[in-house]
């Protein structure tokens, strides 16, 4: 028999206060490292399932973005809505900020759905419940790669030749990740507890696509510039878009002030999520 | 820490909440509460919330496996998922060395639409398992799980028996150093059972810790050297597997009548006539259950008829330690018409000579109606009677089988 039993746990109300928030760190670092396994495993099994019985599979992947993108070309078209001044042609600008933004909305989305999907398994066997979280965030950053297959398709149709900073693109997705993590944590939690979570957050998120520069240009007057100025996603998609076709980041101030924010929630996230992990079986 | 006490539970009390409204609030406050670094005061109930734990204690030592019964909605798995860390105690402390497996709920994180191969992967990693380990498992689970050429189908299109199976396999090939098991052994034909049995007994020899719960009072009796009887959330007995069962009968037996011990139910019935006393009597008119080979045997059965019933049947049935049905007589069989019953009455049943060989037996009364379709009131296996015979050593008398059949040897010497 395999020695285990150096393993020793206790389990008392409260525990986590206990401790002190100093070994809290080494706790959570250590638990997501001895978890990689598990994590993988969860990744693997929503991804190979996610499509497994449909038709068209993965080539869902590519339909949002489409139709978001026909729609606001339809619209501006047909003079209903003003774009805004761009410089490439639209699909590209277009799909370039979908597929960023869509790392932040479905991974909010999925990370927000992990444990009350799960909830049968959380409630009768015990097993890291980040694993959950985070292997639901890998599901996002696979849509992003195969949505790229996307935009060098658009670039070829379209004759634009991407800048050298398209090799720097997958940089910008770190701080979106943690950013989506972070909140993910905690909508996770919230939605195990109170289900109408999920239901606001498709349709929170609906709506912050809309306010978000992610299909137009940053507007320069009015209401939504001055909302898009303490937007970070703005900051992040902009600065994917911008080193894609220009090869530089203009907001580079607002991108970093909002990459430290995002590492900032994160780590909070984690945190709350550590410390009340422990109650979502009772709750889910 | 004794370094042999694997598991040790000190006054363990949970909570529970009625409304789920009142829950999502609790949660709320209680989350918002920790994460501000306040208790969240969990010694104190709140309105909707009870006990459904309270103030439960025991150890368990390497090696060891502890019986738990009670009723239905008395705590058993609340207490188990406490001791497996899915949720943890509102007072007290819960201490566990080692790796535990729990079986509290077989194939729950299976993915209906993988295959039993990518199940069987990512299943393991939830229960704890490495890479390592499961890639040198993997044989010995898909031999468990005898699932043959099923193996690369998607989950949902198993049986229900495949998919228990498959399930049990990959929670007991985790190598635990503590074993939680909560009724799955019900599930699963009977080859399947004996199949967990033998397991179960393998650990056994490896020293695996146990916690056991069931309703089948005689596999208790057979895995478990302690037990603990718990209702209402509160330990009613703890120690000896015998006497807490016997506790946990007369519970049936008491005046309450309502403590149910068995989901199949050791007592049932419509208690149209209710049995009020069984008593075993020996040829010297003494009340016992230990008795000889050849011996007589009387069983005296009190009962009680609140209102007139129609021709009932008595019966009254043996079955082995093991729970074989052996033998059964009634009231019909023999030709005797019961009539009409109301108010108090007694019937006794008697065998001359006792043909049941050295061992332990449960005997089963009851009472039902005309049509045998019905119980009244039905004690299955509910009562011990053991057959002694200084002359035959109790660790051979498993050769000497059930009944003895009279009959008498001649041995004849320098004939030819």
């Amino acid at each position: 028999m395999t020695d285990h039993s150096k393993i020793v746990q206790t389990y008392e109300p409260d525990n986590c206060l206990k401790k002190g928030y100093g070994a809290l760190f080494t706790e959570i670092a250590r638990e997501i490292a001895e978890n990689r396994w598990l994590t993988w495993q969860l990744f693997k099994r929503d991804f190979v399932t996610m499509y497994k019985q449909s038709f068209i599979g993965i080539i869902w992947i590519f339909i949002l973005p489409i139709v978001n993108v026909c729609t606001f070309l339809l619209l501006s078209r047909s003079g209903i809505f003003n774009i805004g001044d761009i410089p490439v042609a639209y699909p590209i600008y277009a799909i370039l900020g979908m597929a960023f933004w869509q790392i932040f909305a479905t991974g909010m989305i999925s990370c927000g759905n992990s444990l009350s999907s799960a909830g049968e398994m959380i409630m009768r066997i015990n097993f890291s419940k980040k694993a959950l979280v985070l292997a639901a965030v890998g599901k996002p950053i696979i849509s992003f790669s195969i949505q790229f297959i996307l935009v060098i398709v658009l670039f070829v149709i379209y004759q634009t030749k991407p800048s050298a900073g398209i090799f720097l693109a997958p940089l910008v997705i770190v701080p979106v990740i943690l950013l989506t993590l972070g909140l993910g944590f905690i909508m996770a939690l919230l939605n195990a507890i109170v289900r109408d979570t999920g239901s606001l957050l498709s349709i929170g998120m609906m709506l912050l696509m809309y306010l978000t520069p992610v299909l137009y240009a940053k507007p320069s007057t009015g209401l939504l510039a001055a909302a898009t100025q303490l937007n970070p996603m703005y900051y992040f998609i902009s600065a994917g878009r911008d080193l894609i076709l220009t090869g530089t980041v203009h907001e580079l101030k607002g991108f970093i002030i909002s990459s430290i924010l995002s590492l900032v929630i994160f780590v909070i996230g984690l945190l709350i999520f550590h410390l009340t992990e422990t109650r979502i079986a009772e709750r889910v | 820490m004794n370094s042999d006490v694997l598991i040790k539970v000190e006054g363990v009390s949970k909570k529970y909440c009625r409304s789920l409204k009142h829950t999502m609030v609790y949660g709320m406050t209680d989350i918002g509460r920790n994460i501000m670094g306040l208790s969240s005061r969990p010694a104190e109930l709140r309105p909707a919330e009870f006990w459904a734990v309270k103030n439960v204690s025991f150890e368990i030592k390497r090696g060891e496996t502890l019986g738990l019964i009670g009723p239905n909605g008395s705590g058993k798995t609340t207490l188990l998922k406490m001791i497996n860390g899915i949720f943890w105690p509102d007072k007290g402390k819960i201490t566990v060395k080692g790796r535990v497996g729990a079986l509290i709920a077989v194939g729950a994180g299976f993915h209906p639409l993988l295959s039993g191969r990518e199940n069987i992967y990512v299943n393991a990693a939830i229960l704890g398992m490495t890479k390592k380990e499961v890639d040198k498992k993997f044989d010995a689970i898909v031999d468990f799980a005898d699932i043959g050429n099923f193996l690369d189908v998607a989950v949902k299109n198993y049986s229900s028996g495949m998919f228990v199976r498959l399930g049990f396999a990959v929670a007991v090939h985790c190598e635990p150093d503590v074993l939680l098991i909560d009724e799955v052994l019900a599930v699963g034909d009977i080859q399947f059972q004996s199949k967990c049995m033998s397991k179960m007994r393998e650990m056994d020899k490896q020293g695996v810790t146990k916690i056991f719960i069931s309703h089948n009072l005689n596999s208790v009796q057979l895995l478990c050297k302690n037990t603990l009887y718990i209702s209402q959330g509160v330990v009613q007995q703890y120690g000896d597997t015998q006497s807490v069962i016997n506790e946990c009968k007369k519970d049936a037996l008491s005046e309450k009548g309502s403590v149910d011990v068995s989901d199949e139910g050791v007592r049932h019935g419509t208690k149209e006539i209710e049995i009020t006393k069984v008593e075993f009597i020996d040829r010297n008119n003494n009340v016992t259950n230990i008795f000889k080979r050849g011996e007589s045997l009387e069983i005296k059965i009190k009962f009680f008829a609140k209102n007139t019933v129609e021709n009932p049947e008595f019966v009254v049935g043996f079955a082995s330690e093991h729970s074989i049905r052996l033998s059964s007589a009634t009231t019909r069989d023999h030709g005797i018409p019961v009539g009409d019953i109301n108010g108090h009455g007694e019937v006794t049943y008697v065998i001359e000579s006792l043909p049941l060989t050295v061992g332990k037996y449960f005997v089963t009364v009851g009472c039902w109606d005309a049509t045998g379709h019905f119980a009244y009131d039905h004690h299955r296996q509910m009562y011990d009677l053991v057959i002694e015979d200084g002359a035959i050593d109790n660790r051979i008398r498993e050769r000497f089988g059930f009944f003895y059949i009279p009959s008498k040897w001649n041995i004849k010497k320098g004939a030819n």
